[in-house]
Parts: structure tokens; sequence; C-alpha cells
């Protein structure tokens, strides 16, 4: 039987942000803006999703004087990226 | 790339993990050569005061030279400080190299103050350390050079056990090479 995809990681700018916070321990809101090459808006929303589904945590800071936001991903949000990438695996390999 | 939120195949899910990973990975902060090369220029520059005050009669004194260590450990506690408010990533292995500078600043301290106990073998000790430090930050950082100096800091160490003191500073000094050059070379690769 085939596992579901996780919704909240199987978009597009959702899962690119997940799997460049897999790699690094920490990320901000301009690192992510410029590897994702997404607006500002949009990735702010879709943090906001991660966030709420506990995959990730926002942290707002000042540098400066200059805000800044600053993501981690959670333990949660590393569960969950590698059930999604098992998942995936299951549906590419065509077995249950 | 990304304007709007968009559902993909399986196949495309993939692809893009591995592309962002990709994205993500061998990124070196820029200027983090620098710290090498200022405990490179630090160590060079107390081992030639050591030196040139014991050959201009003052022996005794000569060893307050070494209170530039200071210099070192002051910048590597504040390049760490403001690297981290400033850096727009944080990687495990960036926070495994803070730790072994810092750790490697607590041993330059503590061999620093126990320098009279172990006399002249403290310089070798620091180059050994030294050493050390940047083998592994070479292998961290995927940078062979980085482990080429470490190599050379070690080989200096050994070969200054067979050169009476105070000319093994010499060789102290000119070991200098093995971390600045390193150091210089990861600056031009640092890509973030």
């Amino acid at each position: 039987m085939f596992k579901d995809l996780d919704p909240v990681l199987h978009a597009q700018l959702r899962l690119a942000v997940m799997s460049l916070l897999i790699g690094i321990e920490q990320a901000d809101f301009t690192f992510l803006k410029e590897k994702t090459q997404s607006t500002a808006g949009n990735l702010s929303v879709q943090l906001t999703k991660l966030e709420e589904a506990g995959y990730i945590t926002i942290e707002k800071t000042y540098d400066h004087k200059r805000p800044r936001t600053i993501c981690r991903v959670t333990p949660a949000g590393i569960a969950a990226f590698e059930a999604y990438v098992t998942a995936l695996k299951t549906y590419l390999g065509g077995t249950s | 790339m990304f304007t709007k939120t968009f559902y993909m195949t399986e196949q495309e899910s993939l692809r893009l993990i591995t592309e962002m990973i990709d994205t993500a990975r061998n990124r070196i902060r820029r200027g983090e050569g620098n710290i090498s090369m200022v405990w490179g220029y630090v160590v060079m520059a107390a081992s030639l005061l050591h030196f040139g005050i014991d050959r201009m009669g003052y022996p005794a004194q000569a060893p307050y030279a070494w209170l530039l260590i200071f210099i070192g450990m002051a910048y590597s506690v504040i390049f760490s400080i403001l690297q981290h408010r400033k850096d727009r990533t944080v990687t495990h292995i960036d926070r495994i190299l803070d730790h072994l500078w810092l750790g490697f600043t607590i041993c330059m301290v503590t061999i620093g103050a126990l320098g009279s106990q172990l006399g002249t073998y403290s310089f070798t000790l620091i180059e050994l350390l030294y050493g050390l430090t940047l083998f592994v930050s070479g292998a961290a950082f995927r940078f062979q050079p980085l482990s080429w100096g470490g190599v050379w800091c070690w080989i200096a160490a050994i070969g200054s056990l067979f050169v009476p003191f105070p000319y093994h500073l010499l060789i102290l000094a000119a070991s200098v090479l093995g971390y600045i050059i390193p150091g210089w070379l990861l600056n031009r690769k640092a890509n973030v």
C-alpha cells in the first residue's frame, strides 16, 4: 500500500525550504529567499505554515537595528522530512 | 522560481530535494580563513620577537613576547561572536569548528600559563596543537591545503626538537607559511 505524502511538505516552496534547512542548522529569511528565488510574501506565508505544523521555529531578532528572521528545523520537522523521503521512495520504487 | 505554491510529481520532489541540499552543501563562510591567518601572524610575531629579544641579551624578558597570544585570543572570541551575529546560516560543522578554535584558544592560554614548567617544549606544543586545528578544519571544509598546512606544522614541531633553543623559534616562525597560505586560499574559496 502506498503511503500518503505529507501535504505540508508536498508543496514546492515548503519542500525547498525544508530541504535547505535539513542540510543547515539554521538560516535567515534572506538566505532562504535567495536560494529558493521566491517572493518575500510567498516565502513568509509558507514559513508560517511550516511553523504551524511544528516543522520549523521562527525567531525574529535585530541585527544593528535591522530586523532579522531566523529559521531552524525542529526534531518534528526532521522526522516529517525523513518520513516524506521514505514515502517518496515507496512511490518511485513502486513498492509498498 | 517559486512565485506561487503548486504541487509536484514524486520525481520533481526528489529533484528539488537533491538540488536544495546541494545548494546548502560545501558552503564556506566569508572570512573563514582569517582566524587561522591571525593566529599564524601572532605566532610568527611572537617567535621572532622572542628570538630578537633573546639575541639582544635579555633572555629573561624574551618570553614576554608571547603575551601577543592575547591578540589571537581576543580575535578568536570577537570573530566568533560577530560571525554568529551576522551569519546567514549556521551548520553543524560551523558549530564544531567554533568549538575547535575555542578549545585551541583555551589550550594556548593554558600552555602560556604553564610556560615556565614546560620550558622550551611549550613552543613545540603550540605548533602541534595548531597543526591539529588546521588538520581538522581542512577535513571539515574538504579543503586539502588547510590539512596540508596542519601536516607542515607537525613536521616543523618535530623538527624544532632537533634544533637548539632559541633557533627553533625561527623554525616556528618559518612554519607560518603552512597556515597563512591555506588561510588566504580558503578566503578566496569562501562563497557565502
